[in-house]
């Protein structure tokens, strides 16, 4: 066969440790994504991953998956010039990690997408819109889907001393632990994550005080920041910036960390963390069962507030604003936000937030406040 | 449809764009006095348009009247008529 012209300038080589890794739910997801043909679907999962990805050995294959996707996009398009260009680079783009990469079989996709390429090519740009064609698939190279990637590291080895990865222990990274530094546990191996910025620092603490104020006045459980560790798959302990849990739930909260679900997660989106809140996270979530999943991201350009809740299928569905702009809990009885409290440059009182949550008009607040301050 | 690079980018080619665009579809050499993105390659996603620091980048029917110019110079670039 042929080789796709290059368009590439350089590529850094990939790194086997990372193409000997398990594929994460988030990749997972996007696969199904392009197996089911949701081309567009597939590339929005992975282009998040992709940029979160700091890695620049590893970024290319994801790059090169989402392109091939997109390639096929432009192809049921009937975009002669898309698919040339876009499944030819994707293809490209693939040829460094076959032929296996985080489980994905690398050389199966780039044959069978090289044959797609060279088929729209001898039938040419006129041919396009009718090319009648089955689509090739991302196989999994052993069948290591999630459920098998999970029972992988049911028993995990003491220590084990790979030839590039060092897995340990949930016990291990437990004990690892208070090193002021934010950590979290995926498929055994630590990931060790930048300092939070002020901002990330400033809406955690306001979230804390009226969040924590609202459940512990009502006795409705327990909000917890300050890196609580949550197991969250067999194999994955993740840090959320902030979690609630039940009264009834509070049997999950061991000495060292949260063995099981929080009830409802928050998660503040930085330039670093974007595709692990918005893909990995999710996903794990939703598995688990975190009821309710609250995505804050802050950064200039995007404010974006999205809120989640599980429905009766165990998914999460978009929780919506009422017509005054409040978002509703359902796990958190009787409290609410409004997005704005949550984008603003300087954060509202948090004082103030909790009285409004509460019912309380603004005379009340204010003898609250003076009540609270000693003022006359 | 695609997005279209518009007058704000002219001398400015920041190319904070090109970082995170997915598909690497916008282009532009070392000759050219600003970015363009090729409609053909473009997947809609929009990921581009808020990176841009001058705010140059626009859905094809949103380009403000006065750049609407800039919508067939984009696909002249690649050799294309709108």
């Amino acid at each position: 066969m042929n080789d796709i012209p290059a368009v590439l300038s350089t590529v850094d080589p990939p790194t086997r440790a990372c193409c000997d890794r398990a594929p994460t739910p988030g990749m997972l997801h996007a696969f199904e994504q392009f197996n089911r043909g949701e081309y567009f679907e597939q590339h929005e999962t992975l282009e998040w991953i992709w940029r979160a990805e700091t890695d620049t050995t590893i970024r290319n294959f994801y790059k090169g998956i989402l392109q091939v996707g997109v390639g096929f996009h432009h192809l049921r398009k009937g975009n002669y010039n898309g698919v040339i260009k876009v499944l030819g680079r994707g293809i490209n783009y693939l040829k460094p990690y076959a032929p296996a990469c985080y489980g994905v079989d690398v050389a199966r996709l780039i044959e069978e997408a090289s044959a797609v390429y060279w088929r729209v090519r001898d039938k040419g740009r006129l041919e396009t819109r009718d090319l009648e064609m089955e689509l090739p698939q991302v196989h999994l190279v052993r069948e290591s889907r999630l459920k098998e990637v999970r029972m992988e590291y049911q028993t995990l080895p003491a220590l084990r001393v790979g030839e590039h990865v060092r897995k340990i222990t949930f016990e291990e990274y437990l004990a690892l632990e208070d090193q002021g530094v934010q950590t979290e546990w995926v498929n055994g191996e630590v990931r060790v994550y930048m300092p939070v910025s002020v901002k990330h620092q400033q809406l955690v603490n306001f979230l804390d005080r009226v969040l924590g104020m609202f459940v512990e006045l009502l006795g409705l459980g327990i909000v917890l920041t300050d890196r609580i560790v949550m197991r969250a798959l067999v194999n994955v302990a993740r840090e959320p910036d902030l979690i609630f849990l039940s009264q009834q739930n509070r049997e999950r909260l061991k000495a060292t960390h949260l063995a099981g679900a929080a009830d409802f997660v928050v998660e503040i989106v930085s330039d670093e963390s974007v595709g692990r809140d918005r893909a990995d996270k999710f996903y794990e979530y939703e598995e688990i069962g975190v009821r309710e999943y609250l995505i804050i991201d802050p950064r200039q350009g995007k404010q974006r507030v999205d809120y989640f809740g599980l429905d009766d299928s165990g998914k999460y569905q978009p929780i919506l604003a009422d017509q005054e702009d409040k978002f509703h809990s359902r796990v958190i009885p009787g409290f609410w936000f409004r997005k704005e409290w949550l984008l603003q440059e300087n954060l509202p009182d948090a004082l103030d937030c909790l009285a409004e949550i509460r019912g309380l008009n603004d005379s009340e607040i204010q003898i609250l406040r003076r009540l609270l301050t000693g003022a006359k | 449809m695609a997005y279209i690079i518009a007058e704000p980018c002219v001398d400015v080619k920041d190319a904070s764009c090109v970082a995170v665009c997915p598909v690497d579809c916008i282009h532009g050499g070392p000759e050219d006095n600003m970015l363009y993105i090729n409609p053909d390659e473009c997947i809609d996603c929009g990921a581009c348009a808020p990176e841009c620091p001058v705010s140059a980048i626009f859905p094809e029917d949103q380009v403000p009247e006065q750049w609407r110019e800039y919508i067939q110079m984009n696909y002249a670039y690649f050799g294309k008529t709108k």
